[in-house]
């Protein structure tokens, strides 16, 4: 893959908007760890929680510098698991809706 | 061995400043030594906000001036400071009193600081309930800056210029020759010996001056913050504190999350520990929602920690500390981020010999051994 199929960007976060091209971009200026990428192109920060774009940018990470996979760590996993209203994580009940 | 004219351990907001000034003032031949990535450490961790809006005179001159290099800063390293505002929402005519009374010292020092009715209040941020507010200070030079956007953008300079910027370099050991005239930095790289050495380590400040048998009486305590899902840009633009609330505060970042966070429980002990708590996640969200009750319903994405890195009497301890040529720049206690371009203006000049106009003797560090303790600077989160 070249970042770019037919012409066309490679989209890699769908939640961010974040392309191939870019993530290769910032591998390219020194970002060469799953954490600096995730603060400089804002993979992983999404409503998805990396779910998608974590194991694309590692596999992507990993062919641009030479390493294996399982050398790359991802980034530290943070609460919470997945997007949880706040009204929840207060305390409330699914029933307390109005 | 390499020779440099300073070395500064901490590439933080702090230690990045002070270098950048030290270049500007003529001193280039500086190393800055990182153990983790520019930011790693606190500056990442931050809520973002930038105030001047303090009860004290020297802390508020220095962030009235750290707010002017604020903005100089942004322009010329490519950042935005969004001078959005500070918006303190008060409950009580007791809160009024005392924020009235700060703001006429703020006024007097040219910080255009303005109490607002509820109303007022409403039209900088229509989401918040006003039906308990009274009246808000808001100070529209306040604002808010990316801590990421900050630190690289800092990078990037120095990589044009001739400052260095090492990261993933960790001091391992600090020796001192000629009775502490020369210092010796062992890192997990190079070695480096300088007669400058500044310590801006953050809430490992203790921890290098161990290495030069010094106790820096800066202690870690465990803040956390929370960042929601984005939401359409200028729904909450000022930085929004609550006192009443547990010390909380939020804002919605550049990128549109909603970030933010509240006080730590006085009963939490010091710690190096970075773990994000799931009472604080309740704690926050159950203030979060009173303040705002729009925000019950949007999600949290992230919930991370960092430390504020507290002195004895909660200001900052800035000057040549104990041994001559080490230079202390800690105990920030909470408010580094936001003032790191006075501190870094103010301590090259002192560094370089040089006269300032900014109160960095009022923090010298040796107030604290001689007991003179300083007034608390105003706190929040």
């Amino acid at each position: 893959m070249s970042g770019e199929e037919n012409g066309q960007e490679v989209i890699v976060c769908r939640c961010r908007d974040v392309t191939e091209r870019e993530v290769k971009e910032a591998i390219a200026e020194g970002y060469d760890t799953m954490e600096l990428l995730k603060r400089k192109t804002k993979i992983g920060t999404g409503t998805c929680g990396g779910r998608t774009c974590l194991p694309l940018v590692q596999r992507i990470l990993a062919r641009e510098t030479g390493r294996e996979i399982e050398e790359i760590r991802l980034p530290r996993e943070r609460s919470p698991i997945v997007p949880m209203p706040l009204r929840f994580a207060a305390g409330e009940k699914a029933g307390d809706l109005e | 061995m390499i020779e440099k004219d300073v070395v500064i351990i901490g590439a933080g907001s702090t230690g990045l400043a002070i270098a950048y000034y030290l270049s500007k003032h003529g001193v280039r031949d500086v190393t800055v030594l990182e153990k983790g990535y520019v930011g790693s450490g606190s500056t990442g961790r931050c809520g973002t906000g930038i105030r001047a809006q303090f009860a004290d005179e020297p802390t508020i001159r220095m962030m009235k001036r750290s707010e002017e290099n604020w903005k100089k800063l942004g322009e010329e390293i490519g950042f935005d400071f969004r001078q959005t505002g500070y918006l303190y929402l008060l409950y009580t005519e007791e809160e009024i009193e005392q924020y009235r009374k700060m703001k006429e010292l703020q006024n007097s020092l040219g910080v255009p600081t303005e109490i607002l009715s509820p109303a007022e209040a409403e039209e900088l941020c229509n989401l918040i309930d006003t039906s308990e507010v009274k009246a808000a200070s808001y100070n529209p030079e306040d604002g808010k800056a990316h801590p990421f956007e900050v630190t690289t953008g800092f990078k990037k300079y120095f990589q044009e210029g001739e400052v260095e910027l090492k990261e993933q370099r960790e001091v391992t050991g600090i020796e001192l020759e000629n009775g502490g005239k020369c210092k010796i930095v062992k890192t997990t790289g190079e070695n480096y010996r300088t007669e400058v050495l500044v310590n801006a380590a953050g809430g490992w400040a203790r921890n290098v001056g161990e290495m030069m048998g010094l106790e820096i009486p800066v202690t870690p305590y465990r803040h956390q913050a929370i960042i929601t899902e984005p939401f359409k840009p200028g729904s909450i633009e000022p930085m929004i504190i609550s006192m009443k609330h547990e010390d909380a505060y939020l804002t919605q970042t550049e990128r549109g999350g909603i970030i933010g966070g509240a006080g730590t429980p006085e009963d939490e002990p010091p710690t190096y520990e970075m773990r994000e708590t799931l009472s604080f996640e309740e704690r926050a969200s159950k203030v979060f929602s009173t303040i705002i009750p729009g925000l019950r319903h949007a999600r949290i994405l992230r919930h991370w920690a960092g430390y504020y890195a507290m002195s004895p009497d909660g200001n900052p301890m800035l000057g040549e500390y104990k041994i001559p040529g080490h230079y202390l720049a800690a105990g920030f206690s909470g408010h580094g981020y936001m003032m790191a371009p006075s501190v870094g203006e103010g301590l090259a000049k002192v560094i370089k010999g040089g006269r300032t106009d900014l109160p960095i003797d009022y923090y010298d560090p040796d107030r604290i051994d001689r007991g003179e303790l300083r007034e608390e600077a105003v706190q929040m989160g």
